[in-house]
């Protein structure tokens, strides 16, 4: 047992991380700032906070780990929310209230006109839901176009970075659309910081949850085993069976669905649909995935480690603006914190073989 | 013990070269004289390949001595070989497809004035080398991607001719040409050499050989064995000289008797190899496939094994015809299992542990309501590991971390693993020390024991002759017949292969 412990070597995320939080409790003591950067409410706003990077990051992982990569999250992300909201307001207020003005034509010119629930239960399940099929389906399209046309992941998402940005901004409107009247409850509840009874956001649970599902996917399923499979050499993947193509949509459109959740988060956090949001936000995935220690030529990475990379992230971003320094550091701190981190992950392999 | 004789160009001397544990080279010896046509003839793997790299400053020698034209010559890239004009055509082209002619010739040794490029002498040079070939058809702006293959030799030849050429080696320039650019390129090879320049030429195909060179070097096993004058030139004393006499007792033999029929391929076609391959598979049989590098053997298997598409032909397994188009998971399915040639990238994900790359192909068992039991498919693997011998940390050991022979013996062990049937085996002990070998003799010998069919290619003789029971021969994407091993003799099989003899 103590001799596991002394052989117990971190690996690049958690040193990575210690390292980062060693470096904000020595200079927020110095300020004499420990006790804000320690509360249980900057923990709760931190975590809530990166919920939507977590979750997002989770279906990144899957990509990265099967070779691939994906550009439109940022892209899908806006599209969900716009989906989400549009198809609320259309269930709750019926097709003229405060639809953009080109949609209510189109329905009036069909001759239908719906004047709404009025209740915000059924308008809110089906909204969620076409919110996440939009998302599983623009992965779905990634892994068609990737699979079926050949075109390299970086392109066929470059292009879907496009296309759903605007999608979103036409259904949108053109504008931030949002609740016409009051928010429905759920929305109350996922959309603040700590919550009575569980203490922290709702939406950290679910990431939780979410994590924990990927973690199982990845690690106990065949699915999965194929994902590293296919990342690690695709032509040892066909050499023993897999069905590479498909396995490869499954994994796309997954990382869809999971990309949808961080959509609904998003929407519930701004309270409403943004077609100009989460621009760049695939940036910020990579780099939670790339500095949780996998490798952007597939076959390695771990949900523990792409976890710990959005709270390097989180945390970088959470202790510089407790401190008088322009926004502009933090970037330049992130940048140096993924090459840093890589090359050190890099290092550590070669040393182990 | 360098004598500095100017009648001599190239001179090489106790040269040696060990990649890991494999001795490539071990004490060669090499005399080239000026203006003559010099073959290097053995077998795959004998060594040819690794010397000219040295020669041509791709690899560093571990030992020995080289003098050119009487001075020490120790180039340490191929770009100062390139200096002392010492040039290799390597047998893979490696021409840019989407640079032009011209812009191809020049790479690397763009003449410049103060870095900037000096247009009207590059051009000139270009010119000058290309008119050397006599083939006007060549034009300096044409794209490599439209030349023919022949061509593109031609090309690679130039690039040769851009430089004050000395020694000019050619690796299987005609692997990839028809029988017209194959004389076209031999006298043009004539002409370099009544110029002066020295040839040394790598090649299979003895004909060739005995058409085109002055003398010739035989290797085998990273030694030099006969030199000699082609105008004494005898096929089957080369053939016998390259094959040499081999110890039997490296093959550990595993009694084991033919039963009936497992596959049968009638007259199989690839998109370009295999031209038409036909030939029986019976229970407990190990069958061999000899060949020359190139003539279809690794195709035929991926064909087989519907990695590569079938255009033609028939495959019967345990006696049902099976679809051609089909995925590798049905035939995977239906018993077959595939030993790649290449371990590195297709036979192996290296990034990942033994136990994954020795599952990957048969999952199914471990999984329980869409769940994978770990523990049984670690008990499962450390069985595996255990049978086969395998020298490893552990069965999470990531497997690029193994030896060569410990990682031929894992991805075998998939074979095992999924059950197959029909075990087609593409060049096993390739670049694995002799004891895995060995292993891997045996664990052949036992699965055909247990009624199981094993289609071994190989390039190497010595262990076809050592463990099949019969044994075959594939020219130009075409099989030759199967015969009892015993009807064999090595230099039957070189014939037919180097196209000395043509197949009935």
């Amino acid at each position: 047992m103590i001799d596991r412990i002394f052989r117990w070597r971190p690996g690049g995320p958690l040193l990575g991380l210690l390292s980062l939080l060693a470096l904000f409790f020595l200079l927020l003591y110095l300020r004499g700032q420990l006790g804000n950067f320690c509360s249980l409410a900057n923990l709760q706003v931190l975590l809530h906070k990166n919920s939507i990077l977590a979750i997002a990051a989770l279906g990144m992982l899957l990509i990265i780990i099967s070779g691939g990569i994906d550009l439109s999250v940022g892209s899908v992300v806006a599209l969900v929310t716009v989906v989400t909201m549009q198809c609320y307001r259309l269930l709750h207020d019926g097709s003229q209230a405060s639809l953009p003005g080109w949609l209510a034509d189109w329905f009036n010119q069909a001759g239908w006109n719906w004047g709404g629930l009025r209740s915000p239960f059924w308008p809110s399940v089906v909204a969620v839901l076409a919110g996440l099929a939009v998302a599983c389906l623009c992965g779905l399209i990634n892994g068609l176009v990737i699979t079926r046309l050949r075109v390299v992941p970086f392109v066929a998402t470059l292009g879907m970075l496009s296309l759903a940005r605007g999608l979103a901004v036409w259904l949108a409107g053109r504008t931030r659309i949002s609740f016409s009247g009051r928010r429905p409850e759920w929305v109350d509840d996922f959309s603040r910081t700590s919550s009575d009874w569980l203490i922290f956001s709702p939406g950290i649970y679910l990431a939780a949850l979410l994590a924990v599902l990927v973690f199982v996917l990845l690690r106990f399923t065949i699915l999965g085993r194929y994902t590293y499979a296919i990342g690690s050499s695709e032509a040892t993947a066909r050499l023993c069976g897999v069905p590479v193509e498909r396995t490869r949509l499954v994994i796309y459109s997954l990382a869809g669905l999971l990309i949808g959740v961080a959509g609904i988060l998003l929407f519930v956090h701004g309270n409403g649909g943004d077609p100009n949001a989460a621009v760049g936000l695939e940036l910020d995935v990579i780099a939670a995935v790339v500095i949780g220690g996998a490798s952007l030529s597939g076959g390695q990475g771990t949900v523990g480690g792409t976890l710990l990379g959005v709270l390097i992230l989180g945390v970088l971003e959470n202790g510089v603006s407790l401190f008088d320094v322009p926004v502009e550091v933090k970037y330049v701190l992130i940048g140096v914190i993924v090459v840093v981190n890589t090359a050190l992950g890099n290092w550590q392999r070669r040393r182990g073989q | 013990m360098l004598d500095a004789s100017p009648s001599t160009r190239l001179r090489m001397v106790g040269i040696r070269k060990a990649f890991g544990s494999t001795q490539a080279l071990a004490g060669v010896d090499l005399e080239v004289l000026p203006g003559e046509i010099h073959a290097l003839i053995g077998e795959n793997g004998a060594g040819k390949s690794t010397l000219m790299k040295i020669l041509a400053g791709a690899e560093q020698a571990d030992a020995g001595q080289m003098s050119l034209d009487g001075r020490p010559y120790h180039p340490t890239g191929p770009d100062q070989a390139r200096r002392h004009g010492v040039v290799m055509v390597y047998q893979e082209l490696t021409l840019a497809p989407h640079l032009s002619v011209a812009d191809n010739l020049l790479l690397g040794l763009e003449p410049t004035y103060l870095g900037f490029l000096r247009h009207r002498e590059a051009r000139q040079r270009v010119v000058r080398a290309l008119k050397q070939l006599e083939h006007p058809e060549i034009h300096p702006d044409s794209s490599i991607a439209s030349l023919s293959p022949a061509a593109c030799q031609l090309v690679e030849i130039a690039r040769a001719l851009l430089v004050e050429v000395r020694l000019l080696i050619l690796d299987e320039p005609t692997s990839s040409l028809g029988r017209e650019d194959v004389q076209r390129l031999f006298t043009l090879i004539r002409r370099l050499r009544d110029r002066g320049v020295s040839v040394v030429y790598i090649s299979h195909f003895l004909e060739e050989v005995a058409e085109l060179a002055d003398r010739y070097t035989i290797l085998r096993d990273g030694q030099t064995v006969q030199t000699g004058d082609c105008r004494q030139f005898e096929p089957t004393r080369i053939v016998e000289a390259m094959v040499g006499r081999q110890l039997a007792e490296q093959f550990p033999h595993v009694p084991h008797c033919l039963g009936e029929p497992l596959l049968e391929l009638n007259d199989l076609q690839g998109e370009r190899l295999p031209v038409g391959a036909s030939v029986q598979l019976r229970r407990g049989e190990i069958l061999g496939i000899a060949g020359i590098i190139g003539a279809g053997r690794t195709e035929l298997l991926r064909c087989l094994f519907a990695l590569d598409p079938v255009r033609a032909g028939r495959i019967r397994i345990a006696q049902v015809d099976c679809n051609n188009r089909a995925t590798p998971r049905q035939r995977i399915e239906q018993g077959l299992g595939l030993l790649s040639e290449d371990r590195k990238n297709e036979g192996l994900a290296l990034s990942q542990s033994i136990e994954d790359n020795l599952t990957y192909s048969r999952l199914g068992p471990f999984q329980r309501l869409g769940l994978l039991n770990l523990s049984a498919r670690r008990r499962a693997v450390l069985d595996w590991i255990d049978r086969l011998g395998v020298r490893c940390a552990g069965p999470e050991q990531t497997i690029g971390q193994l030896s060569g022979g410990n990682q031929q013996k894992v991805a075998l062990a998939r074979l095992l693993h999924q059950q197959a049937d029909i075990l087609l085996l593409d060049e096993p002990t390739k670049g694995i020390d002799v004891a895995s070998k060995a292993e891997i003799y045996r664990l052949m010998g036992e699965q055909a024991a247990r009624g199981k069919a094993v289609l071994f290619v190989s390039s190497y003789l010595p262990e076809l002759f050592g463990i099949c029971d019969t044994l075959t021969v594939m020219v130009r994407g075409r099989l030759g017949p199967v015969r009892p091993v015993s009807d064999w003799t090595p230099d039957d099989i070189m014939a037919f292969a180097t196209g000395t003899r043509r197949l009935a």
